[in-house]
């Protein structure tokens, strides 16, 4: 587990080098499993789909890595953008309207059950949910979400703002249990 | 501040949540499998990590079920194309040979459940612990066969004997 990054990818580059690519894949892959994960609310099935295909694009364009970054941070955005994919193709739009959200009346969303801040950030729409997982958690900057994201800076702030109300919405309605939490 | 900035609490609840997550142990299989037929990787031959009891003995029962087979591959492609009624020799070795391959392939079956049971290998054990299981029992199938069809064929020209009945596992 001594090797570096760029060295293992330069075996696995040269070589296919099976064990090099597990070394790698060991590496990086619980970080980016977990990113991926909340990006998509929390369906497990689809975040291993997505981790995968994550994997099998990062290895094809291994070549053309300049390692100006770190691997972790080009692997991760590989992985958001296969995440965005996946969500588009599941009607997903990368942005959220204040108005999409469900009536925070409804009996079903209110009725006072526990849930915990990941609960609720799963539960956020997927517009709100990537802006505040990215920035929030990940700690990304408006000018990298907006690139990452295909949307204008502005648009990052402004999806930011409305996720963290609608979070403090989603905990208020949860009960006095997660009101607590965060 | 503004209205929607994260108090202190909220920063501190948010950092505390974890970063890492292991995904399934056969996620790292699938997607080892995905890149070699993608050519991105380089086949290999699979590394069977044995350890413990039950692994050793399916080790060796696919070690006596190869050489059941190599023996009766042998045995069965170099008939004497003169001999139209088989020897007692041959009919003792043909029944020798059905045991060997139905004890080896008992053993198998044993050892599996104690490496199912077992559960302290790793998941990549496991799934290569499959393999050799798929592996073994089609080996074993296409012995069966083989030896079905030797036996039809020496029983026909065996009137008179009782028929001899392989029970397999």
């Amino acid at each position: 587990m001594d090797s570096d990054d760029r060295s293992l990818a330069a075996s696995l580059l040269q070589s296919g080098d099976e064990a090099a690519f597990r070394l790698l894949y060991r590496r990086h892959t619980p970080r980016l499993f977990k990113l991926v994960l909340r990006l998509l609310g929390g369906v497990e099935f689809d975040a291993e789909d997505v981790v995968q295909e994550t994997w099998l694009r990062a290895c094809q364009r291994l070549g053309g890595f300049r390692w100006e970054s770190a691997f972790s941070t080009w692997l991760t955005s590989i992985g958001i953008h296969v995440a965005q994919d996946h969500l588009r193709r599941r009607g997903h739009s990368p942005l959220t309207l204040f108005s999409d959200l469900p009536e925070t009346s409804d009996p079903r969303q209110g009725s006072r059950l526990p849930i915990d801040l990941e609960q609720a950030i799963a539960r956020l729409p997927s517009g709100f949910r990537q802006v505040l997982v990215l920035h929030d958690i990940e700690g990304w900057t408006h000018g990298e979400i907006a690139v990452l994201l295909g949307i204008a800076e502005g648009t990052s702030k402004s999806q930011l703002s409305a996720a963290r109300q609608a979070l403090r919405l989603r905990l208020r309605e949860g009960g006095p249990t997660c009101a607590k939490t965060i | 501040m503004r209205e929607d900035d994260l108090t202190a609490q909220e920063r501190e609840a948010l950092a505390a949540l974890p970063r890492e997550a292991p995904p399934s142990g056969l996620l790292e299989e699938r997607t080892v499998r995905l890149l070699e037929n993608r050519g991105l990787l380089t086949r290999r031959t699979r590394r069977v990590f044995l350890i413990g009891l039950p692994q050793v003995s399916a080790a060796v029962a696919v070690v006596v079920l190869i050489l059941a087979s190599f023996w009766l591959g042998r045995w069965s492609n170099a008939p004497s194309t003169t001999e139209a009624v088989p020897s007692p020799e041959r009919v003792e070795d043909l029944r020798r040979l059905a045991e060997e391959v139905q004890r080896a392939g008992s053993e198998y079956i044993l050892a599996l459940e104690a490496f199912s049971r077992a559960r302290r290998g790793d998941p990549r054990d496991l799934e290569q612990g499959r393999e050799v299981a798929a592996t073994t029992l089609r080996a074993a199938a296409d012995r069966v066969i083989g030896l079905a069809q030797r036996r039809a064929a020496d029983g026909g020209s065996r009137e008179g004997r009782p028929q001899e009945q392989l029970i397999w596992f």
